[in-house]
């Protein structure tokens, strides 16, 4: 039986699907066994899971107009 | 099986960034996929100054960095050959400006940067927290997240060291793939692994408070 360090090293690519078949049965037979490991990896999960979900910030108006002065300036930019 | 390094700083030192060249490609008249410089701006420059500001943590240098990146892009433009390559190319001169914005930043104000130093604490630590909930899935994956959660991420991914902000980011916020990571970067894909593994780690210590408020 593997250690829970190891579930901890694993982890990625464990939940990527980069793991050997072998492995990947000896994280899950870990994991029947032990809460905690399995709270840890659920933690783990929710952490990626909460930063995929980050809404991106609005581009401040300002920003963009001074960027479509400059490049219009610029010769860059047409008539937007 | 995964190998993971004890010690991915010493494999993978964190120099050589890769030039800010762009890819070597074919006569952009033959591709009308090739975004407008009007596109660009309005559809590249959000996620510009988006991917900006998490690596720099400040909205001001984030704007400074976005007018460089998009006047670098649009003096290229006739050298794309379509979307994918943009995109990845964006992707490595904004990380790119952002790194070496910082760095003159620190340079002219000669302080040290604000990123935590604080130790990783170890796997065994970090299981001792029993409390971790069970029901923080219950939301469904596309659920806009609230104010509070969005604050308290943003401030936890600018607190990470910026060798593993940098990673976190690209990964887990833009959604990029380790190849893409480690090419960007000029890491190995084992040293990009390690990097994540790890600022994972540091990235769900510094979400206890917020999950174990979820699930009292």
């Amino acid at each position: 039986m593997i250690t829970c360090q190891e579930v901890s090293d694993w982890l990625l690519d464990y939940l990527s699907g980069e793991l050997s078949e072998n492995d990947r049965r000896a994280v899950d037979h870990h994991l029947g066994s032990c809460p905690a490991c399995v709270s840890f990896v659920h933690s783990y999960r929710m952490t990626i899971s909460l930063s995929r979900r980050l809404a991106a910030q609005p581009t401040p108006p300002e920003l963009i107009e001074r960027i479509q002065v400059r490049f219009t300036q610029a010769g860059h930019l047409g008539r937007m | 099986m995964m190998v993971e390094p004890t010690s991915p700083e010493q494999k993978v030192p964190d120099q050589g960034l890769p030039p800010l060249a762009p890819p070597a490609l074919p006569d952009a008249a033959q591709h009308p996929e090739v975004p407008s410089p009007e596109e660009i701006v309005r559809v590249y420059g959000p996620k510009v100054y988006n991917l900006a500001r998490r690596i720099l943590g400040s909205d001001a240098d984030a704007e400074d960095v976005t007018q460089d990146v998009l006047l670098k892009v649009i003096e290229s433009l006739h050298q794309f050959r379509g979307e994918a390559a943009l995109g990845t190319w964006l992707h490595r001169i904004t990380v790119n400006a952002a790194l070496a914005y910082r760095k003159k930043r620190a340079r002219q104000e000669e302080t040290e940067t604000t990123t935590s130093k604080e130790p990783l604490e170890t796997f065994a630590e970090q299981r001792g927290h029993g409390k971790l909930s069970d029901t923080l899935t219950g939301r469904p994956e596309g659920e806009i997240l609230s104010q509070e959660a969005q604050q308290l991420i943003e401030k936890a991914i600018a607190e990470l060291p910026e060798n593993y902000r940098v990673v976190y980011v690209l990964a887990d916020v833009e959604g990029l793939s380790n190849a893409e990571i480690a090419e960007i970067l000029g890491l190995n894909v084992p040293g990009v692994k390690s990097r994540l593994h790890r600022a994972r780690l540091m990235m769900r210590q510094k979400l206890q408070p917020y999950f174990e408020e979820l699930n009292p």
